[in-house]
Formats: C-alpha cells, sequence, structure tokens
C-alpha cells in the first residue's frame, strides 16, 4: 500500500467523524439559540413599542392632558398606528387587549372574536398578575397550533400588550438549519478531504519520488544538478542535500581522473627522461676513437673534441683539473708541487 | 562710601523691577483691548433677549467687558437713519474691531457705513438678509466683511405644522384663510413673499393680507398699531385665523393684544413665545438663546483673525416651538404628540 494510501486513510475517517459531531452540535445549539433569540426578538419588540405607550401617555400625563378624552384618543389612536407602522416577522402580530380581554388593535387583520376566545384568558390572568398560571413558558395553543408570545402591562389605560409569533416558523427554521448544516458538512467534508490529498500529493508525494529517482541517478552514477523540489521543508534540505551529495560525488571522480592522468604523465616523462640517459650511457660505452698522442676524441661528425669537452657532453660526470705526480715532476720540475703530500690525490 | 552706594543701586532696581512687574498687566491689558459695538434695532422681547445671550457668552469665553474688549451697545428704536449717523461717529473716533447687530434695519445701516472698510459684521436676527441687501446668497461664504444668520424658520416648515393643527377646525372642502397683517419693514415683507408663494403651491391655504407702512422709532409703534386695528376690522369676517408677521410690529405684545382683543379670530401662528403665553396657538423661531451665543463665538473668532468672508450665512440650527394649550381645547384642537414632544417646556396655559 502506497504512503499516500495510508495517510488517506487515516485522515479521512477523522474528517468525516470530526465534521458529522461538530454538525449535530451546532444543530442542537442552533435549535436551543432560536429558540432564545426568538424570545428576545419579541422582547425587544414589545419594549419598544411599549416605549412609544409611554412617550405618549407621559405627553399627555406632563401636560395636564390625560383626561381630555380627545387627546387621549387621538393619542391612543396614534400608538394603534405607530404599531402598524413597526416592521416585525411576517408570522408575528403585535396587539392590544384591555383588562377584560377584549381586543383594542391588532397589527393584523384578525377576527376579533376569535382572538379574544384565544388570547383573553391571557389577558385577564395577566392583569391579575397569574400569567404564570395562564401559561407557563410563553406558549399557546390553538387547535394545536403552537404560539408564542411575551406580553406586557400598561395600566394606566388598562392595557395588555401582547407580541405572539407563531411557533412553527421556528420549527421551519430549525429544519432549514438542519438541512443547511448537512448540506454544508457534506461539502465541507468532500472540500477538505480532497484538498488534503491534494496537498499530500503536491507537497509530499511528488517530492518524494523526484528525491527518488535522483537517488537512482545518483547511483546509476549519474550527474544530478538540480532536484526539482522548490519546497523550504525537509524534503526540500533533503534535495538539496542530495544535490550536494550528487556535486560532491563528480567533484571527486573529476579529481581522481585529473590525479590518474597527472601520474600517467610523470610517468611517461620519467620513462623518457631513462630511456634518454640510457641512450647516452649507451654511447659512452660504445668504440671511442682517441688520438693516441693527443687523447682528443672524434664526435660522430668528424671532429676531434678535447677529451674533456666530449666527456662533458656525453656524460653526467663533471671534471676537475689537477696535476699528477708525473705531470708535475715532467712539466714543472722547478716547483715542488708535491711537497705538500695532499696536492693531486 | 562705594559699599553705600553699591546698596542703593541695588535697592533702587529691585524696586523698579517690582514696580515693573506690578504694573506690566496694566501696561498688557490696555494694549489688548479691543472695540465691539452692538447694534439693537429696535427694545424688543426678542432683540433684548438675543443681546442678553450675547454679552453673557462674550463673558464666558474670556471676552469681558471693560477688561478685554470695550463693548458699545447701541439701541436704534426701530430708526435706520439714526443707526448710521452712531455709526459713523464711532467709525470717525477709530475703527472698531468687530460689529454685531441684532434686525434688519440696524443691519442695513451697518452695511452702509462699514462697506469697504474690513470691519467685520455679524447680523442675527435678520430674516431675509438677500432682501435686505446684505448679502447676496443664503448658504455659501459671502467674500466680503459682512456675515450671520438667518433668522427663520423655513415657511414650508411653519406652513406644515400650523396647517396640522388648524385644518382640524376648518372644513376639509375650502382652503383655511390666515390674516396677514404687516408693515412693510423688511423682514415682513419677504416673510409674506415666502408664504405666499407656498400658499400658491398648495390649494390648502391662503393668506388675506392687510398691509401698512412701517412707522420708525419709539412713536412709531402706536400709529402701526392703529393701522393694524383697521386691518382687524377689515379681515376678521374673510378670515379662520391670524399669522402674525414678522418685524417689529408682530413682535410686540400690543399687536398681540390687539388681535385677541379686537377679534374673535384666533391667533394661530404667533411670533414671539410671549403672543403664545398670550394665547395664540403656536409659534417657532429659531432659539434665541443658541443665537446670542453664537453670533458672541462668532465676534470672539473674528477678534482672533477669522476672515468673516469664508463663512456662510445659513439658517440657524436650533429652535423653539411653542403651543398654547387652552387655546387649542378652546378650539377642540389635538395637538399630535410629536409637535407636543417639539415643544418641550414651552406649552402654555391660558
Amino acid at each position: 500500500m502506497k504512503l499516500q494510501t495510508k495517510i488517506s486513510l487515516g485522515i479521512i475517517p477523522l474528517v468525516l467523524c470530526s465534521i458529522f459531531f461538530l454538525g449535530l452540535w451546532s444543530t442542537k445549539k442552533t435549535g436551543e439559540n432560536l429558540h432564545r433569540s426568538a424570545f428576545l426578538y419579541m422582547d425587544t419588540i414589545i419594549d419598544v413599542y411599549m416605549q412609544d405607550i409611554h412617550l405618549h401617555h407621559d405627553l399627555l400625563k406632563t401636560n395636564g392632558l390625560d383626561a381630555v378624552e380627545s387627546f387621549v384618543t387621538a393619542y391612543q389612536n396614534q400608538v394603534f398606528a405607530a404599531g402598524r407602522e413597526i416592521k416585525i416577522a411576517a408570522s408575528s402580530h403585535l396587539f392590544i387587549m384591555d383588562g377584560g380581554g377584549h381586543l383594542k388593535f391588532c397589527s393584523k387583520q384578525n377576527s376579533g372574536q376569535m382572538m379574544e376566545s384565544l388570547w383573553g384568558p391571557v389577558a385577564r390572568a395577566a392583569v391579575k398578575g397569574d400569567i404564570s398560571r395562564a401559561d407557563g413558558d410563553g406558549h399557546v395553543y390553538d387547535d394545536a397550533i403552537e404560539i408564542m408570545y411575551v406580553v406586557r402591562q400598561f395600566p394606566p389605560w388598562n392595557w395588555v400588550v401582547f407580541f405572539a409569533m407563531d411557533h412553527d416558523v421556528l420549527h421551519v427554521a430549525e429544519r432549514q438549519i438542519q438541512l443547511a448544516t448537512t448540506g454544508i458538512a457534506v461539502a465541507c467534508a468532500g472540500l477538505l478531504i480532497f484538498i488534503i490529498l491534494l496537498m499530500l500529493r503536491r507537497f509530499f508525494v511528488i517530492p518524494v519520488k523526484k528525491i527518488g529517482r535522483a537517488a537512482s541517478a545518483i547511483a546509476n552514477g549519474g550527474q544530478v544538478d538540480r532536484i526539482n523540489v522548490g519546497s523550504t521543508d525537509e524534503l526540500g534540505d533533503l534535495a538539496r542535500h542530495m544535490e550536494a551529495m550528487s556535486a560532491a560525488i563528480q567533484q571527486q571522480q573529476a579529481d581522481i581522473i585529473k590525479a590518474n592522468a597527472e601520474l600517467e604523465q610523470r610517468v611517461r616523462e620519467r620513462t623518457r627522461d631513462l630511456e634518454t640517459a640510457l641512450s647516452e650511457i649507451k654511447t659512452l660505452k660504445g668504440i671511442i676513437p682517441i688520438c693516441s698522442h693527443c687523447k682528443k676524441i672524434r664526435d660522430d661528425d668528424g671532429y676531434w673534441n678535447q677529451l674533456e669537452t666530449y666527456i662533458l657532453e656525453h656524460s653526467e660526470a663533471q671534471l676537475s683539473h689537477g696535476i699528477c705526480r708525473e705531470c708535475a715532476e715532467k712539466h714543472y720540475p722547478d716547483l715542488d708541487l708535491y711537497d705538500d703530500d695532499t696536492l693531486g690525490e | 562710601m562705594n559699599r553705600r552706594v553699591r546698596k542703593i543701586n541695588r535697592w533702587t532696581l529691585v524696586t523698579a523691577g517690582v514696580l515693573c512687574g506690578l504694573l506690566m498687566p496694566f501696561y498688557a491689558a490696555a494694549r489688548d483691548v479691543r472695540q465691539v459695538v452692538v447694534v439693537v434695532t429696535m427694545q424688543l422681547p426678542a432683540c433684548e433677549t438675543h443681546l442678553t445671550h450675547f454679552v453673557d457668552r462674550l463673558e464666558q469665553i474670556g471676552e469681558q467687558s471693560g477688561i478685554d474688549i470695550d463693548l458699545t451697545t447701541i439701541r436704534a428704536n426701530g430708526d435706520r437713519q439714526y443707526a448710521e449717523n452712531q455709526l459713523k461717529k464711532i467709525l470717525e473716533k477709530g475703527r472698531p474691531d468687530v460689529v454685531a447687530i441684532i434686525a434688519t434695519l440696524a443691519s442695513q445701516a451697518a452695511v452702509t457705513v462699514f462697506k469697504d472698510t474690513g470691519v467685520p459684521i455679524f447680523f442675527f436676527q435678520v430674516s431675509d438678509p438677500v432682501g435686505a441687501g446684505l448679502i447676496q446668497k443664503i448658504g455659501e461664504p459671502t467674500g466680503t466683511n459682512v456675515t450671520g444668520r438667518v433668522f427663520t424658520v423655513p415657511a414650508k416648515v411653519r406652513t406644515d405644522l400650523i396647517m396640522r393643527l388648524v385644518t382640524q377646525t376648518v372644513p376639509p372642502d375650502r382652503p383655511v384663510v390666515f390674516g396677514y397683517i404687516h408693515s412693510t419693514y423688511p423682514s415682513a415683507m419677504g416673510d409674506i413673499r415666502q408664504l405666499k408663494t407656498i400658499a400658491a403651491q398648495e390649494n390648502h391655504l391662503r393668506f388675506a393680507v392687510h398691509s401698512l407702512a412701517y412707522e420708525k422709532g419709539p412713536d412709531g409703534m402706536p400709529v402701526m398699531l392703529a393701522a393694524a386695528a383697521k386691518g382687524v376690522q377689515t379681515l376678521s369676517d374673510r378670515v379662520d385665523f391670524w399669522w402674525q408677521p414678522q418685524g417689529p410690529l408682530g413682535e410686540h405684545p400690543d399687536y398681540t393684544r390687539l388681535l385677541l382683543e379686537r377679534s374673535t379670530v384666533p391667533i394661530a401662528m404667533g411670533q414671539t413665545m410671549d403672543s403664545v403665553k398670550m394665547g395664540a396657538l403656536m409659534q417657532i423661531t429659531p432659539d434665541l438663546e443658541a443665537g446670542g451665543r453664537e453670533a458672541a463665538d462668532f465676534v470672539a473668532a473674528f477678534l482672533k483673525g477669522t476672515d468673516p468672508g469664508t463663512i456662510p450665512v445659513t439658517p440657524p440650527a436650533r429652535f423653539q416651538l411653542g403651543i398654547n394649550l387652552t387655546t387649542a381645547l378652546n378650539l377642540n384642537i389635538v395637538v399630535p404628540p410629536d409637535i407636543l414632544a417639539l415643544a418641550g417646556k414651552h406649552v402654555y396655559r391660558g
């Protein structure tokens, strides 16, 4: 099994498992947070609306108009108009009931009677401060349709203000998130595996193959100037070392060849010298015509040379002149050259 | 002997040093005092309020009258010629450092006297500076020694606001008719011109106008009020509401009194906060305190060398809106919450 396959078999299940559990965890968390966010959203909307109601009421009260019916009615109508203007989710609605459970305003066109039968008890419970008994966790059920809501009271006008939202919207959203998460997880896993394999091949398998080919070439005595691994990682370093090793081997081989050549040249020169010397020694060993009187020697060209000259030219001997005892007595009888015992010896 | 002389010399030097130290601040202060001239067109509440906040602000920012600046205040009593004469006298004595002008007539006088002198002029409480010939264009640097602030709320804003109130009492099948009795004072003329332009564009409001000649000086007001009374008599049967004009006549408390006493027609748009207190349904004007303070800031900047020609003449940024709730309740008008909120503390009864 190839190294790439081994690594892939190790990594791919790990990636798949990680993404699967991450998707599972995020889906669960999303569901929880979605519910919490929905309530936060409803709280925010209703609180903003309550601020508007308080503002209108405070204006009336500050200016002593809270008992002037024309002003109160006009300002309440302004509040209703403001409620219609608030941008809220399509599946939600903002409405106001009085303490007796009668509908005063709804941001959607709804049947007042239907609204009152469902929400009237909640409104009455809210006024009594019994909201927790009417509803445990901010949900009511209308023909098995689950509805989430938040409620606020406004005692000066005996109002109970609701903001309600169809819970099914959350379920739909949750399912959409699950589907989206699964799709994204699968896509991510595929992409991740592809990227891992691509990186493994690009950064590991291909460089190792290149280095292997280079090693084979070096082993076969070839020259490898450049291994095409451009990375600066360990494989890149190995390639550079291999290149250096190849260069060193080549250099050593060149040095050996050069040394052999030099050696051969020296042997050839020495042989030639020996041959020359040998040839010269043979000449002296041959028949040398010499004058029986003056002792001059005739060379190959027929010239007569002094004995010393001939010897100097045809041998490596060096001559030192002296006078022998007999010649001294013969040629220099007046001189007593041999009084000194060492002279001529 | 020498020792005694040295001692005397030392004491002389010390005494001279101390004296120099003590006198130096007075010397320096005397050199730095600059001359600021303020001209108030007329002794009306709005002008006086502007002046008060202007002087207070100058002191706050370290330009105290008598110490840092020599502040000369001229009250022109609505007489442009008088203002011009007074300013000429000042100019003859010496060139002032800055001239600040409250309201239109005095501003016209100052621009005439100080034209081409390079003396910085800042006008405020002028509702139509282009019509009054003070500047060429609103919103652009003047390029001259004159700049200021426009003292008006755009006519369209005023008509829109008032129509939200008065249309509650007038049948929708006919236009609301406002009676506008005004003098030929420049700002009043400019105001009615703008209002008539809007009325011509929109078919749900109309102005019935009675014009009278502007009379200058303290003696002029009774004459104008008498003429206005005739206007009230003429227009009362033809109008739904009164609209008080800009300028000295509209700002005078006796004018408000005249409209309230001589006719049963309510005042829809007052000109001052006092007129609202007296019974006008509503008024909206630039904030007098903010205007006075802003003018002081500009004057201080001119004293430090800012060129007035680089400052564009723009409308004010802050406004005051007043509502009389008793009038509204009597007319069965519900003041919308946004208008009531804008009025803030300026909601009056009575």
